[in-house]
């Protein structure tokens, strides 16, 4: 697709019944090349590993939820200034579909997890009784609050949000099950932070539904709930997947947060790395904390942020360059 | 150190040696090359595919660039920033600018429905900013009087360090510094920042410096014949003369004709297009003389009229009139 190409289809685009072959295309090569240069891992594939099944599929699957069930097409083509623009941001979206796919899929697991924490953990207490799990009251052990929440939906993303950052677990090199959405710890500090914001006993539905107000998880169908999810075994990873998922890490950066995360790898000073990348040290600081939280989503636990954060700087070191 | 935005992966691992430039500058995009290897993406793509999903319902016909109305602005990049203007003044708007991240809004993140733009927004009257009228590119929809009065509403309260006037019109409040949705914040900013550059601005206005450039440029891409173009007109060469910078455009081509002339070469008309119009039809005023009535009444026997030159406020407003008329025209 060319500018001037760009330009019609967006002209028409607003008029038109139906989705232009040429823009059809377009995505469709956005698709291929995406998974077939290595923008994700395999073990993203829903067999294992990509090809022209798994290609049609996330296809469909993204025009259909988030392009034009979402639309987001429209937005991509009201931002888009130049064709290689429009490329740029509908890769972008197609991997934010893809991981928000894989995240989404694990909060059936996510209450089930809950629950057992909230039923098992010495740090909680059943403030109320009910018939239905979902509906059993809870509060931190030894808290005398009784009342349960009746607030909005807002005080709940609000009391969620001021918990900070949390990191959502995508995918580990070593994985051999499907990764928890969060680790039991960081559960734990989530459901314990909740209760202590809001000073209420919540329920395991109001839990939940902050999860899904915090982490854009999707809603819990708990009518659905009969078993737990069985864990998925996945081929072991090796060196090869450690790179793969490297690049995959590299693809989701920006060229400033390379060059911030190399000096800061070569421990240069704050003010040394925010002059050289022209910006701000308040700005370095937080490209900082995006590659960091980066890393992390892409691990399982400490061990393996340290490996894939050096495989990272590795492929990222060129030439007569040493670490 | 500068560099350029990255292209898209499939840009990139596809064709390497057309953004050489940007390689030699960029370690990032060298790292994958390295890594994922160049190659040809043989994708193969069926003439005529199928179109899969019908869309939802379109939006508006084009706004005026007015309090109220949502416009795309145009910078050196490659993305628009797509803003909602809150006011108007000396040739400049300010914009809150919109965002699709709607899932990381805060309290001073106002809701825009789906069913205005396609998709559901929110403008961020935290981040607003000031634009020149020469960066808008494109009017997207306009908001119903409600929701325009809200914004106003919002942005008055904010400038005014109050609370948030309508909570359920926004997303959740921050309560805390270690709240994520800062770190987005901090990006939105550092994103808008870029639209009020000094390069920003040039390039707004560089990409094509006069009418004829721009008329010129046109053609060549659409491939139109220059003969027939020429033709559309009464006036011989006009098309020519413009690109020399010697036709009288005020004089010699009326309103309806340069408005069915940058139609046919798919020309948007916004302020930028105003902008050129009236620098040209501007720059052929030059020179102009009006003929003075006679102070007194009375004419005398073999006086005659005083004739004097053109003021520049004179040719100016000529210039600007004539401008908004042709765009007026490109519209309707």
């Amino acid at each position: 697709m060319t500018d001037n190409e760009l330009e019609e289809i967006r002209e028409v685009f607003e008029e038109a019944e139906d989705l232009d072959p040429r823009l059809h295309a377009e995505l469709r090569r956005v698709v291929s090349r995406f998974l077939y240069f290595g923008g994700l891992p395999d073990s993203y594939a829903p067999h294992g590993r990509w090809d022209a099944d798994s290609e049609e599929e996330v296809l469909h699957a993204w025009l259909a939820k988030r392009l034009i069930g979402g639309g987001k097409l429209q937005a991509l083509l009201d931002k888009a200034r130049s064709a290689g623009g429009f490329r740029s941001m509908a890769e972008r979206s197609l991997r934010q579909y893809l991981l928000n796919e894989r995240e989404r899929s694990q909060a059936q697991n996510l209450f089930w997890r809950t629950r057992e924490l909230l039923e098992a953990d010495d740090d909680f207490e059943l403030a109320h009784d009910a018939k239905r799990v979902q509906d059993r009251g809870w509060r931190p052990r030894g808290s005398t609050t009784n009342g349960v929440f009746e607030g909005s939906d807002e005080e709940l993303a609000a009391a969620a949000w001021s918990l900070g950052d949390f990191t959502i677990i995508r995918f580990h090199a070593s994985a051999k099950k499907l990764a928890h959405v969060l680790s039991i710890a960081d559960l734990k500090r989530f459901v314990l932070g909740l209760l202590g914001a809001l000073e209420v006993v919540l329920t395991l539905t109001q839990v939940m539904r902050a999860a899904e107000l915090r982490f854009d998880l999707g809603q819990v169908q708990f009518e659905e709930l009969e078993t737990v999810q069985d864990e998925v075994a996945l081929d072991v990873a090796d060196q090869a997947a450690l790179q793969q998922t490297a690049l995959a890490v590299i693809a989701e950066m920006t060229a400033r947060q390379v060059e911030v995360l190399l000096d800061t790898a070569a421990d240069e000073p704050l003010k040394d790395i925010a002059e050289r990348c022209s910006c701000s040290q308040a700005t370095a600081h937080n490209e900082q904390r995006r590659v960091g939280e980066l890393i992390k989503r892409y691990s399982a636990d400490g061990e393996e942020a340290e490996a894939l954060l050096k495989m990272v700087c590795d492929s990222l070191y060129e030439e007569g360059e040493t670490p | 150190m500068t560099i350029t935005a990255c292209p898209s992966l499939g840009d990139l691992i596809a064709a390497p040696d057309s953004h050489a430039e940007h390689l030699d500058n960029c370690r990032r995009c060298r790292a994958l090359l390295r890594g994922l290897g160049a190659r040809n993406d043989g994708v193969e793509v069926p003439a005529g595919a199928a179109a899969p999903v019908k869309r939802p319902p379109g939006r508006r016909a084009t706004p005026e660039l007015e309090p109220g109305a949502i416009w795309s602005f145009a910078s050196a990049g490659d993305e628009y920033l797509i803003g909602c203007v809150l006011s108007k003044s000396n040739g400049s708007v300010r914009v809150a600018p919109l965002s699709d991240e709607v899932q990381l809004a805060t309290g001073w993140d106002v809701f825009i429905q789906r069913e205005l733009l396609g998709y559901p927004a929110m403008a961020q009257i935290w981040n607003q900013v000031e634009l020149p009228e020469e960066q808008a590119e494109r009017g997207l929809a306009i908001l119903a009087t409600g929701l325009s009065d809200l914004l106003q509403h919002f942005a008055a309260a904010f400038a005014e360090r109050y609370e948030p006037p309508e909570p359920r019109a926004a997303g959740a409040p921050v309560l805390s510094k270690a709240d994520p949705r800062l770190l987005f914040q901090a990006e939105e900013r550092e994103r808008v920042a870029e639209f009020t550059s000094a390069d920003a601005k040039a390039a707004a206005v560089a990409t094509a410096v006069t009418l004829g450039d721009l008329v010129s440029t046109r053609c060549k891409e659409l491939a139109v014949e220059r003969t027939v173009l020429n033709e559309l007109a009464d006036e011989k060469r006009w098309l020519d003369r413009l690109e020399e910078g010697s036709l009288d455009l005020y004089a010699r081509l009326p309103v309806a004709a340069l408005a069915r002339l940058l139609t046919a070469l798919r020309l948007s008309p916004g302020p930028q297009l105003e902008h050129l119009v009236a620098k040209a039809a501007g720059a052929g005023l030059e020179g102009e003389r009006v003929r003075q009535a006679p102070v007194l009444a009375r004419r005398r026997l073999g006086s005659r009229r005083q004739v004097r030159r053109m003021s520049e406020q004179e040719r100016e407003t000529m210039a600007t009139d004539y401008a908004r008329k042709v765009i007026e025209a490109m519209r309707s």
